[in-house]
C-alpha cells in the first residue's frame, strides 16, 4: 500500500484526485492538503510515500516546500505536478529534490503509473530536462562526478532517445537506464543541497 | 718781444696739454692722402690706447681688423678684441681646452672664412667668431701665418707646417733637407705666400729660403745676408711683397733689404748717423705697405715711413713730454683698417693710431701766448706777401710771422703797434701790399696807415674834413687794389672810396644816401669774381654786383615775396668757388648760393647742419670743401653732398666765436680763421672720410646684467626673451677708428618706435613693458665725419607670450573646448538614441511578456479545466464499469476530445510563445508529441542531427505551425497503419538556410499513389508548399515510409 499526500490549491481537483487515488488498488491518499503548510504540519503523521505536489501554490511555493518536506521526510519521493513540462520551476524542483514530474492532464492511468514508478524508484528524465541537467552540471562541476555510464546515459537522453533505445545500446537493463537517472538526480541533489542549503536559510526553513 | 706758439691739436679724448709748458711748441699740418712730400707725416699726432684705456699688456706683437669690423691686438699676455670703446679680452684658462692656447701672441691672421688664426708661444689655435671658442689645432709655437691660393693655412716654426683646407686642416710638417732637420737652421722667423706657389722663409740666422708648395720642395736662397750691426740676433723678422712686385725684408742685423726678382739685386739699407732720413736702426721688426703704396718699417728705434722715389725716410719718434707723439721707439707691429685708421704696436708703449684724414688745428697767438699784449690776441685780418711772410693784423697791431724751413711753428713774431697817436692801439683791419712791396693797412677811426716793411715805418692817411660826404670817414674796413696806383676802401659811413696811392687822394666811389647817416653805406667786404665783377657786401643794403661803371649795378635784397630771393640783406663775406657758385655768408641768414645764370639763391642755414647762422668768413679748400666762420665755430662745407662737418673749441679752436673778416687763403693752400683769442690756420685734407662705419651688437642686458649667449653676441641672429624679461638693454658700437667718440647713433625698434631716435654717442637703449611679439631692433651710425650708415644693424627681437597668450594655448583651448561640445552633442544624442531603443524593447518585453502570460494563463487554465473533465471522466468510467458499452463510449469520446482540444490549444500557445521559436524547440515539441503517441507501443522514437546547431536556427510562426502539423499528421499516420514497425527515425538538418526534416519508419509503407487517406497526403504537401518548401513522400512496401520536406528558411529579420 502506498500512501500518498496531494498538495493542490484546487479543491475541485484535490477531491477528484483523492478520489482517484482511493479508487485505486494499492494506492491510498493519506492527506490532501490546499497549501504546503498544512501538508508539512502533518507530515508526520500522514507519513507519506510519495507526495504529488503542484507547483503553483499560495503561500509557500512548491520548490520551497520541497526543500521543508525533504527535511522532515527526506527519503519522500516527490512528484510535482505542472501544467507546463518546460517550466523552469521544473528543473528547479528536481534540483531541489523532486524526483519527477507529470504534467497536469495526463491519463488517470499514467498518473498512477508514475506513482508506482516513482515509489519502485524510477525517475522520469526527458530529453528537455537532460540538456537542463547536462548544462547545470557544466555550470557547476557536481561535488561527485558521473561515472561513465550516467554519462553515457545522460548523453543519450540529451540525444532524445528512450529508456529502451538506451538500454539497448548499452546493453544494460531498462531498470538499469532507470537506476542511472535516480543517480544522476541524487547527484544533481548533492550538488544543490550546499545551494539549498543556503537558500533554505535566506527562506527561513532552516 | 719773443712770443711762443703754443701747440694743439684734435685730440680723440679731449685731453689737453698741459699749459704748464710755456716751451710748448703747437705744430699743425695737415696732410694729404697722397705722397706729396714729408709734409704729410709732419703733422701727424697719436692717439694712445694701454693698459689704461683696457688693453690686456703694454706690448703688441700683431695687429689685424676682422670682417666685421672689431680690432685684434695680440699681445705678450693676452688676446684683445677692441670695438673703438672696450677691450675684450681673451686669455688661456686653465682647463679649458677651448680657450687660447697661451697668452703671449705671436702671429694672427684672417683666412677666407672668417676664422681667426692666432699663433702663439704654444701652439696655432682657430678661434670661431660665432661661438667664441679657441679649437686648438697644434701644440708647437708658431712664428708666422699665411694663406695660400687654395685656402691651406702655412705656419713658419722650427720647420715649415700647413694646415691643409681641404682635409679639416690636418697638418702636414715639411723639414730642409740637407742635414739641417731640427737645428737652428730651421727656425723660421718670417713667411710670405708669392702666387702662384712659393713661400718666402727667414731663418733666425739671417738666411732667406723658398719652398715651393705645388712640388713642396725647398731651395735655399741666400744664404746669410750681410750683417752691419753685430749681435748674436740675426733674424728676418718680416718678409713684404710690395705692389711693385719687389721683395722686402726687415732683418735683425741687417736693417731693410731689398730684393728686385726680376733684376736679381739686393739692395740693403742700414742707419747712416750722419743722415736724418736715413733708417735709424738696423734692427727692423716690422714692414708694412700701406693702402696708398707707402713703405711703413717698424724698427728698435722708431717708426718709419720709406718714400721710395727719394729714397729716403721720414722717422717718427718717441718725444718724452710730447703728447701726440709715439707713445714707444720699439715697433713691433703696424697696421692701416680699411677706414685708413693706422695702428702702430710698440713694445712696452701699448699702441698708437692715427688717422691722416683728420682735421689739425693749429693755434697761434692764444691769450697765454701774447698775455704781455693781450689784444694782440684779436684777430682781425691775414695777408701773406711775396715773400711768404704771414702779416697777421689785431687790435693790438700789426704781427709779422717769418717762416723758418718754411714751417709756421718755427716763425718769428714780431709785433708793431699800431699807434697814431696817443697809448691806443688802433685795429687794423684789413692789409694789402703795393707794388713796391708796402703794406697798406685799413684801421678802424684811424683811416690808412702805409708800412714800409724794412724799416718799420707807419705813415696815416686820412681823408681831409668836408671832402667826403659821410660823417666819420675813416672808419676803414677793408682795403681792395685795384691797379698799380688805386686802392678801394669799404668804409663804414662812407661807402666805397677810392684812394689813390700816388697822389693820397681820397675819392668817393660809392655811397648810399640814407636817413640814418651813420650807416651810409657800410661796405663790409669787397670780392672780385674771375670774370672781373666786383661784389660788394653791405650792412642792410644786400649784395651789391658792381663793374666799373656805376651803371651796371645790380642790388640784390632780401624780398619778403621772393623765395628765391636773398635772404639776408647784411653780407659779411662773398666767395666764388671754383665752379664758379657765388656763396654769400650773411649775418643771421647762414650761407646763401647765388645761381649766376637764373639769378635765384638758395640758402642753408643751421636747420641744415650749419652751427650757426652768422657766416663770417667763407673760403674754399684745395678739395672743394668750404670753411665757414661762424660764431659756434668753424664748419666744412660740402657743396656736392650738402653735409657741413662742425668744428668748435673742444677741437682745438682759438673759440667759438671768430671775426669778421679774419679770414684767408695763403698761397699753399693752408686756411687761416681768426677770432679774439688767436687764430687757427690749417691745411685740410680731403678728410671726409666717405666710409660709413660698420654697425655691430656688443651687449644685451636683462634688468641691468649682461646676458651671456651660446655665441658671440655680435654673431647673432636674434634674441628672445620672454614676456618676463620686461626691461632690456641692447648695446653697440659702430667699428669706426678714426674717432670713435665722434660716432654717432640712432635706433629703433620696429613694430614699437615710430621714428628713429637720435642718441648721439650714447651706444645703449633700452626698452621696458614690450608687448610680446616680433620686433626688429635696429641701428644706425654715423662716424666721426658723420657719414651714416643707413642700413645699420637689424636683429629680430622675439618677446615670447607667456603660455596664454600664444597661439597654441588659444588653438587648443578653441579645440578643447569643441571637441568638449562635440562630446557632450554625441554624448547626448547617443542617450537620446538609447533611450528610445530603450523604451521600444521595453515597450516589446512587455508586449511580449503580456502575450505569454495571457497566452500561459490561458493555456494553464484550459489545462486545468481539462485535467478535471478527464479525471472526472476517469472516475465516472469507473463508476460506470458495469453500464453499457454504449454509455463507455460516448464517455471516451468525450474524454478524447477534450484531450485533443487541449492538444490543439496547447500547440496554438505554443506556436505564439516567441521563446519557443527555434528548431529545437519545434523538435522538442514533436518529440513529446511522438513520445506521448507511442507511449503504449514498442515503437522507438530516434532524432538524429546536429542538436546543438538547432537553438539558434530560427523557425517563423507558419513554418513551426504547418511543420508541426505535417509532421503530426505522419505519426498519426504511422501509429494508424504502421505494423510491423519498429523504429523511427527524424533527420533534422539545416544548412546554409536550407531546413531538411526527414520522418523515416520502417513499417509496412504504401503506395503512394494509391493510397486511402490521399487527402491527408495532399494536405501535407499544399502545407508544405504554403511556407515554400516541398514535401516529398516516398514509400514501398515492405519498405517503410520516408517523409522529406526540405525548404528554404526565409531571411531572419533583426530583432530589437
Amino acid at each position: 500500500m502506498i500512501d500518498v499526500v496531494v498538495i493542490e490549491d484546487d479543491r475541485e481537483l484535490l477531491d477528484s484526485l483523492s478520489v482517484l487515488l482511493n479508487g485505486t488498488p494499492n494506492l491510498h491518499c493519506s492527506g490532501a492538503y490546499t497549501s504546503c503548510e498544512a501538508a508539512i504540519k502533518n507530515l508526520e503523521f500522514d507519513l507519506p510515500d510519495v507526495i504529488l505536489l503542484d507547483i503553483e501554490l499560495p503561500g509557500m511555493s512548491g520548490i520551497q516546500g520541497i526543500r521543508k518536506i525533504k527535511k522532515i521526510l527526506p527519503d519522500v519521493e516527490i512528484i510535482m505536478l505542472t501544467v507546463h513540462e518546460d517550466n523552469e520551476f521544473v528543473f528547479e524542483s528536481l534540483r531541489n529534490g523532486a524526483s519527477g514530474y507529470l504534467v497536469k492532464n495526463v491519463t488517470p492511468a499514467n498518473l498512477l503509473a508514475a506513482i508506482q514508478e516513482v515509489y519502485e524508484g524510477g525517475s522520469p528524465m526527458s530529453m528537455h530536462i537532460a540538456r537542463m541537467v547536462t548544462r547545470s552540471f557544466q555550470k557547476n562541476p557536481p561535488e561527485y562526478p558521473l561515472t561513465r555510464r550516467e554519462k553515457e546515459v545522460l548523453k543519450k537522453l540529451c540525444e532524445g532517445k528512450s529508456y529502451q533505445a538506451i538500454a539497448n545500446e548499452l546493453f544494460i537493463s531498462k531498470t538499469t537506464v532507470k537506476f542511472h537517472i535516480r543517480n544522476i538526480y541524487k547527484i544533481l541533489h548533492v550538488t544543490n543541497k550546499g545551494e539549498a542549503i543556503s537558500k533554505a536559510k535566506d527562506d527561513g526553513v532552516v | 718781444m719773443k712770443f711762443f706758439h703754443s701747440r694743439f691739436w684734435c685730440s680723440l679724448f679731449g685731453f689737453n696739454p698741459c699749459f704748464n709748458f710755456p716751451l710748448l711748441i703747437v705744430c699743425v699740418l695737415m696732410v694729404c692722402s697722397e705722397i706729396i712730400g714729408q709734409e704729410q707725416w709732419e703733422g701727424v699726432r697719436f692717439d694712445h690706447l694701454n693698459v689704461e684705456q683696457g688693453l690686456s699688456q703694454n706690448s703688441v706683437r700683431c695687429i689685424l681688423q676682422d670682417r666685421q669690423g672689431f680690432m685684434w691686438f695680440g699681445t705678450y699676455d693676452g688676446l684683445n678684441r677692441y670695438d673703438g670703446y672696450e677691450f675684450k679680452i681673451y686669455r688661456n684658462r686653465p682647463g679649458d681646452s677651448l680657450s687660447i692656447p697661451h697668452n703671449s701672441i705671436t702671429s694672427l691672421f684672417e683666412d677666407s672664412s672668417g676664422i681667426l688664426w692666432v699663433g702663439t708661444v704654444k701652439g696655432l689655435s682657430c678661434f670661431d667668431p660665432v661661438t667664441e671658442k679657441f679649437y686648438r689645432v697644434d701644440p708647437n709655437e708658431v712664428t708666422s701665418l699665411c694663406q695660400d691660393e687654395d685656402g691651406n693655412i702655412w705656419a713658419s716654426r722650427t720647420g715649415l707646417s700647413v694646415f691643409l683646407a681641404e682635409r679639416q686642416y690636418v697638418s702636414q710638417n715639411f723639414h730642409l733637407p740637407w742635414n739641417s732637420s731640427g737645428t737652428n737652421m730651421e727656425y723660421f722667423t718670417s713667411l710670405l705666400f708669392q702666387k702662384p706657389d712659393i713661400l718666402w722663409l727667414g731663418n733666425s740666422n739671417g738666411t732667406l729660403f723658398q719652398f715651393n708648395t705645388k712640388q713642396k720642395q725647398f731651395l735655399l736662397f741666400r744664404k746669410n745676408l750681410k750683417i752691419f750691426s753685430p749681435g748674436q740676433d740675426k733674424r728676418i723678422s718680416s718678409i713684404l711683397e710690395d705692389r711693385d712686385g719687389i721683395i722686402w725684408l726687415g732683418t735683425r742685423g741687417s736693417g731693410l733689404v731689398r730684393y728686385d726678382p726680376v733684376a736679381d739685386e739686393f739692395t740693403y739699407f742700414t742707419p747712416d748717423p750722419q743722415n736724418s732720413h736715413s733708417l735709424s736702426s738696423s734692427l727692423i721688426n716690422c714692414i708694412y705697405e700701406d693702402h696708398q703704396g707707402n713703405l711703413w718699417i717698424g724698427s728698435q728705434n722708431g717708426l718709419l715711413v720709406f718714400d721710395k722715389k727719394k729714397k729716403s725716410f721720414f722717422r717718427f719718434k718717441h718725444r718724452p713730454g710730447v703728447p701726440g707723439s709715439l707713445s714707444d721707439d720699439k715697433i713691433l707691429s703696424i697696421y692701416q683698417d680699411k677706414f685708413g685708421t693706422y695702428w702702430i704696436g710698440t713694445k712696452g708703449g701699448g699702441i698708437n693710431k692715427f688717422n691722416l684724414k683728420t682735421v689739425f688745428f693749429d693755434y697761434y697767438l692764444s691769450a697765454e701766448e701774447v698775455r704781455y699784449n693781450p689784444s694782440a690776441s684779436k684777430v682781425w685780418t691775414f695777408y701773406e706777401d711775396r715773400q711768404r711772410n704771414l702779416w697777421v693784423g689785431t687790435s693790438g697791431g700789426l704781427i709779422r710771422m717769418v717762416k723758418k724751413n718754411k714751417r709756421l711753428d718755427h716763425a718769428d713774431f714780431k709785433l708793431f703797434p699800431i699807434r697814431i697817436d696817443g697809448p691806443v692801439n688802433r685795429s687794423v683791419r684789413s692789409i694789402c701790399e703795393d707794388d713796391s712791396g708796402n703794406l697798406w693797412l685799413a684801421l678802424i677811426r684811424g683811416g690808412l696807415a702805409k708800412f714800409v716793411k724794412k724799416s718799420g715805418k707807419i705813415t696815416y692817411f686820412v681823408p681831409d674834413e668836408g671832402k667826403l660826404p659821410c660823417l666819420t670817414p675813416n672808419i676803414f674796413y677793408v682795403l681792395f687794389p685795384i691797379d698799380q696806383s688805386n686802392l678801394w676802401i669799404g668804409t663804414n659811413g662812407c661807402g666805397l672810396l677810392n684812394f689813390n696811392i700816388k697822389t693820397g687822394e681820397f675819392q668817393n666811389k660809392w655811397y648810399r644816401n640814407s636817413a640814418d647817416k651813420k650807416r651810409n653805406g657800410w661796405i663790409i667786404c669787397i670780392y672780385r669774381d674771375k670774370e672781373g665783377d666786383f661784389w660788394l657786401g653791405t650792412w642792410k643794403n644786400g649784395l651789391i654786383r658792381f663793374r666799373q661803371t656805376k651803371k651796371d649795378m645790380i642790388v640784390y635784397r632780401h624780398d619778403v615775396k621772393d623765395p628765391f630771393s636773398l635772404n639776408n640783406n647784411t653780407v659779411f663775406s662773398i666767395l666764388e668757388d671754383h665752379r664758379g657758385n657765388l656763396w654769400i655768408g650773411t649775418y643771421g641768414g647762414g650761407l646763401n648760393k647765388l645761381d649766376r645764370r637764373t639769378g635765384k639763391f638758395i640758402f642753408y642755414t643751421r636747420k641744415d647742419g650749419l652751427p650757426n647762422d652768422v657766416i663770417y668768413g667763407i673760403l674754399e679748400d684745395d678739395h672743394g670743401n668750404l670753411w665757414m666762420s661762424t660764431n659756434k665755430g668753424l664748419s666744412c662745407f660740402n657743396p656736392e653732398t650738402g653735409q657741413f662737418l662742425n668744428f668748435d673749441v673742444n677741437d682745438g679752436l682759438q673759440g667759438n666765436e671768430f671775426n669778421l673778416g679774419a679770414y684767408f687763403k695763403s698761397a699753399d693752400g693752408t686756411l687761416f680763421f681768426g677770432g679774439n683769442n688767436g687764430f687757427n690756420c690749417f691745411k685740410p685734407a680731403n678728410m671726409i672720410n666717405e666710409q660709413p662705419p660698420e654697425v655691430v651688437l656688443t651687449g644685451f642686458k636683462k634688468f641691468g646684467k649682461s646676458i651671456k649667449f651660446d655665441q658671440s653676441i655680435s654673431s647673432l641672429k636674434k634674441i628672445v626673451v620672454s614676456y618676463k624679461d620686461n626691461f632690456f638693454t641692447f648695446q653697440f658700437a659702430a667699428l669706426h677708428f678714426k674717432n670713435p667718440s665722434k660716432n654717432k647713433y640712432a635706433y629703433k625698434l620696429e613694430g614699437f618706435d615710430k621714428d628713429w631716435i637720435f642718441i648721439g654717442k650714447k651706444r645703449e637703449a633700452s626698452y621696458t613693458n614690450l608687448d610680446p611679439g616680433k620686433y626688429f631692433f635696429r641701428v644706425k651710425a654715423a662716424n666721426c665725419d658723420g657719414i651714416w650708415n643707413e642700413k645699420g644693424l637689424t636683429i629680430p627681437l622675439i618677446i615670447r607670450p607667456p603660455f596664454w597668450q600664444t597661439y597654441w594655448f588659444y588653438l587648443s583651448v578653441l579645440i578643447f573646448i569643441l571637441g568638449g561640445l562635440l562630446i557632450v552633442h554625441k554624448a547626448h544624442l547617443r542617450s537620446q538614441i538609447n533611450q528610445a531603443l530603450l523604451i521600444e524593447r521595453v515597450r516589446m518585453n512587455e508586449r511580449q511578456e503580456i502575450q505569454k502570460k495571457i497566452s500561459r494563463d490561458f493555456h494553464d487554465e484550459l489545462g486545468h479545466r481539462l485535467t478535471k473533465i478527464t479525471l472526472f471522466g476517469n472516475l465516472l468510467s469507473r463508476e460506470l464499469k458495469d453500464a453499457s458499452n454504449q454509455s463507455l463510449f460516448y464517455l471516451h469520446k468525450i474524454l478524447y476530445h477534450s484531450h485533443s482540444l487541449f492538444e490543439e490549444t496547447r500547440d496554438f500557445i505554443w506556436q505564439l510563445d516567441p521563446q519557443k521559436d527555434s528548431l529545437y524547440e519545434w523538435v522538442v515539441h514533436l518529440k513529446n508529441f511522438s513520445d506521448e503517441l507511442f507511449e503504449q507501443t514498442e515503437i522507438s522514437f530516434r532524432i538524429e542531427g546536429a542538436m546543438e546547431e538547432w537553438d539558434k536556427i530560427h523557425l517563423p510562426l507558419e513554418w513551426r505551425m504547418h511543420l508541426l502539423r505535417i509532421f503530426k499528421e505522419a505519426l498519426h499516420n504511422i501509429l494508424k497503419h504502421a505494423q510491423k514497425c519498429k523504429n523511427i527515425i527524424l533527420k533534422v538538418q539545416c544548412r546554409n538556410n536550407l531546413l531538411e526534416v526527414i520522418l523515416v519508419d520502417d513499417g509496412v509503407g504504401f503506395e503512394v499513389n494509391r493510397v486511402s487517406n490521399g487527402e491527408g497526403l495532399n494536405n501535407m504537401i499544399k502545407r508544405a508548399q504554403t511556407i515554400g518548401g516541398k514535401l516529398v513522400i516516398s514509400s514501398e512496401p515492405n519498405e517503410g515510409t520516408k517523409i522529406r520536406f526540405f525548404g528554404k528558411l526565409p531571411e531572419r529579420r533583426v530583432d530589437l
